[in-house]
């Protein structure tokens, strides 16, 4: 691209183009001769956006980013990993999709004002913003003054049991999660315990929460004996009935929804569902 | 998705495979031109 017949190439290009798509870092375009400015010459109703990792301004934006270095920026780290133990990475560069994602709407949206009014526009899309996007929850909680949640393994604040457990043989790996008490008594009911629907230790999901170390020995023994298969099988029978369902979301600190929530799934990830690595395997 | 007819109509592009056509259509390059670009290694 430094080559001027290069340059003349990508002009011709974007300039037969309604939508052009850049991923370099901030200013690179510019330096090259192919800023916005120069492409809305060449057409000026171009669509142009620029996904670079920082955006175009802000404290941060001439610096090159990767995928590796957007999921802790972001706080996506901070979330991933049990409790008491280091960040850890989520397994995929997850500013990359995200990015993307939220590029391909954006562009949508041009497209459309474009049609509407024959503008094309500039997009300033940054990378590390639309992974912060898709922690809604924990960004909130901490706005709101809960402080950033802490790493929990594979447990979830609003859902109990809700993990990943060995199967027999190592066939993979079963992931459950069960979201109120209705779902908890109808999973009751598909591990063969019904029995424990009842039990006080288990009975809502603040007792779930307070006994989840026993709760999830509880679903270790049972997925034990099963295939992956097996287990997604028997919750898929139905059981009994849900005796309400509302749509408000169940928390520990106000157990109230009773929403149909019994779920089971075959998973690989390679963990189990306590919230620290001395559980796995429960 | 069972319901919704589909078929492979051909295999992904490898990368460049389509280069010269893009030129030729679209930007408006002849041969000529385009053989000048990838002798001077402009295109890969």
């Amino acid at each position: 691209m430094k080559r001027p017949e290069a340059l003349e190439v990508a002009k011709r290009l974007c300039a037969a183009s309604d939508v052009v798509v850049e991923n370099f870092a901030s200013g690179v375009m510019d330096r090259m001769g192919l800023g916005y400015e120069v492409l809305r010459a060449l057409r000026p109703d171009v669509i142009m956006i620029a996904l670079s990792g920082y955006g175009a301004s802000g404290p941060d934006n001439d610096k090159v980013s990767y995928g590796p270095a957007q999921v802790p920026l972001s706080g996506m780290s901070s979330l991933t990993g049990y409790r008491d133990f280091p960040p850890m990475h989520v397994g995929i560069s997850y500013g990359d999709p995200t990015g993307g994602l939220h590029g391909a709407v954006a562009v949508l949206a041009a497209l459309m004002h474009r049609a509407r009014t024959g503008e094309g526009q500039y997009i300033d899309l940054s990378q590390w913003e639309t992974s912060i996007a898709v922690l809604g929850e924990a960004v909130l909680a901490e706005t709101l003054g809960d402080g950033a949640p802490a790493r929990d393994g594979n447990r979830d604040p609003h859902m109990a049991p809700h993990g990943v457990f060995p199967p027999t043989a190592m066939t993979g790996w079963i992931a459950v999660a069960v979201e109120d008490d209705d779902g908890w008594r109808r999973f009751t009911a598909c591990i063969g315990r019904p029995d424990l629907a009842d039990d006080p230790r288990f009975a809502t999901l603040v007792a779930r929460k307070r006994n989840e170390d026993a709760l999830e020995a509880i679903v270790a023994e049972w997925t034990a004996t099963r295939s992956p298969d097996d287990a997604t099988a028997a919750c898929r029978r139905p059981a009994s009935p849900p005796t309400r369902r509302r749509g408000t979301r169940t928390s520990p600190r106000a157990p109230t929804s009773a929403r149909e929530a019994t779920s089971s799934s075959t998973s690989t990830r390679p963990s189990a569902g306590g919230s620290t690595p001395a559980s796995r395997g429960t | 998705m069972t319901e919704h007819a589909s078929e492979v109509r051909a295999a992904a592009p490898c990368l460049g495979a389509d280069t010269d056509q893009v030129l030729r259509d679209v930007c408006r390059y002849d041969d000529a031109a385009i053989a000048r670009l990838r002798a001077g290694d402009v295109l890969i």
